[in-house]
């Protein structure tokens, strides 16, 4: 019954930042600097095919990311994703954004919100 | 219902030849890719306009199918930009 | 309902759609790199075509009366629109990356050529034996 609620809760979340972004696309187009792009790397807490999937679409289909590129985890660190980004002010608020969004995928997921670090810690976190 | 259908088929040809000087001056093949998936779509959406204008009772459908396959055409040149591997 | 409501309708939906295709076709001459056009393009297909699609649904409901076949219809293509654009989206980046077109010079921090600080790069899964001499 919660994952239903997280599951509303989560579409409502991304069609919102469908809006804002496709908001923010055309209102940097009268602005002299208009993009500074970036490409960050996450280490992900999604485990299963199904959670991965999932977080790679809402990423892309959110206007101003974009995944470039999934690495497979193996035994002893997780699955890294490369995240394109064009309108993030630095690399830790582009981060925060995306483990913000990943909370609450997982939380719709699993039933109840992950802790805040990587389960399986490796070299690459 | 004619002019509101005309000034979107207007702005949707400006976005197609916005799209075709894009080609011609892009040096590399991924925003090739790119504008063509831009035209593809500003296709459909003239066709939609313009069967709205005609009073076709087939626009949904048309709108349907058309998004249903719209994936092909940018599978299709993402494995051309890759030459064949995946 | 009626005529004047009707075009109105297909009006809004009609013009706010074409304009977000127009400005992102606009934006593809802002940004400078394929990734980055590939990411400019995300709300004509996310937010252009779903308002393209309503205003054609009006303009059936108007012409037509309310049918459930074509209110199926129209909510199962602006989620194939969603969901699709956003699959080819991905295998478009892909592809992008893995056939090495130009990445725009003042991408920064870029993660794909340099790992972050304190990162070492090795895969635990490879037995490394002590006795071999790694010359």
């Amino acid at each position: 019954m919660m994952r239903i609620i997280h599951g509303i809760g989560y579409v409502a979340y991304i069609l919102w930042a469908i809006l804002t972004g496709s908001f923010t696309i055309v209102t940097r187009l009268f602005r002299t600097d208009y993009a500074e792009p970036m490409i960050v790397e996450l280490p992900m807490r999604c485990a299963t095919d199904l959670e991965v999937t999932l977080f790679a679409s809402s990423i892309t289909i959110t206007p101003g990311t974009l995944v470039a590129a999934i690495a497979a985890g193996n035994s002893a660190s997780p699955p890294v994703i490369f995240v394109h980004a064009l309108f993030e002010d630095s690399e830790e608020s582009a981060l925060a954004g995306l483990i913000d969004m990943e909370s609450r995928l997982l939380a719709m997921t699993r039933g109840r919100a992950p802790g805040a670090q990587p389960e399986n810690e490796g070299d690459r976190s | 219902m004619t002019i509101v259908v005309s000034i979107c088929a207007i702005i949707l040809a400006a976005a197609i030849v916005i799209g075709l000087i894009r080609v011609l001056t892009a040096r590399d093949q991924g925003s090739r890719a790119v504008v063509s998936d831009l035209i593809y779509f500003s296709s459909i959406a003239i066709v939609t306009m313009l069967g709205i204008a005609v009073s076709s009772s087939i626009v949904i459908d048309v709108v349907f199918l058309a998004s249903m396959v719209g994936i092909l055409a940018t599978i299709a040149l993402a494995r051309i930009l890759t030459r064949g591997h995946r | 309902m009626n005529e004047t409501l009707a075009t109105v309708l297909v009006g809004i939906f009609g013009i706010t759609g074409s304009l977000l295709l127009l400005a992102s076709a606009l934006a593809m001459f802002r940004v400078r790199d394929a990734l980055s056009r590939i990411n400019v393009f995300s709300p004509a297909t996310g937010l252009g075509m779903p308002l393209i699609v309503a205003a054609a649904y009006v303009f059936d409901l108007h012409s037509a009366g309310f049918s459930w076949s074509s209110l199926l219809m129209a909510v199962v293509a602006v989620l194939c629109l969603i969901i699709v654009s956003s699959v080819a989206s991905n295998t478009l980046a892909r592809s992008t990356v893995l056939s090495g077109q130009p990445v725009y010079r003042k991408t920064n921090p870029n993660r794909l050529a340099h790992p972050p600080a304190g990162v070492v790069d090795v895969d635990p899964d490879v037995d490394v034996d002590p006795d071999v001499d790694e010359g």
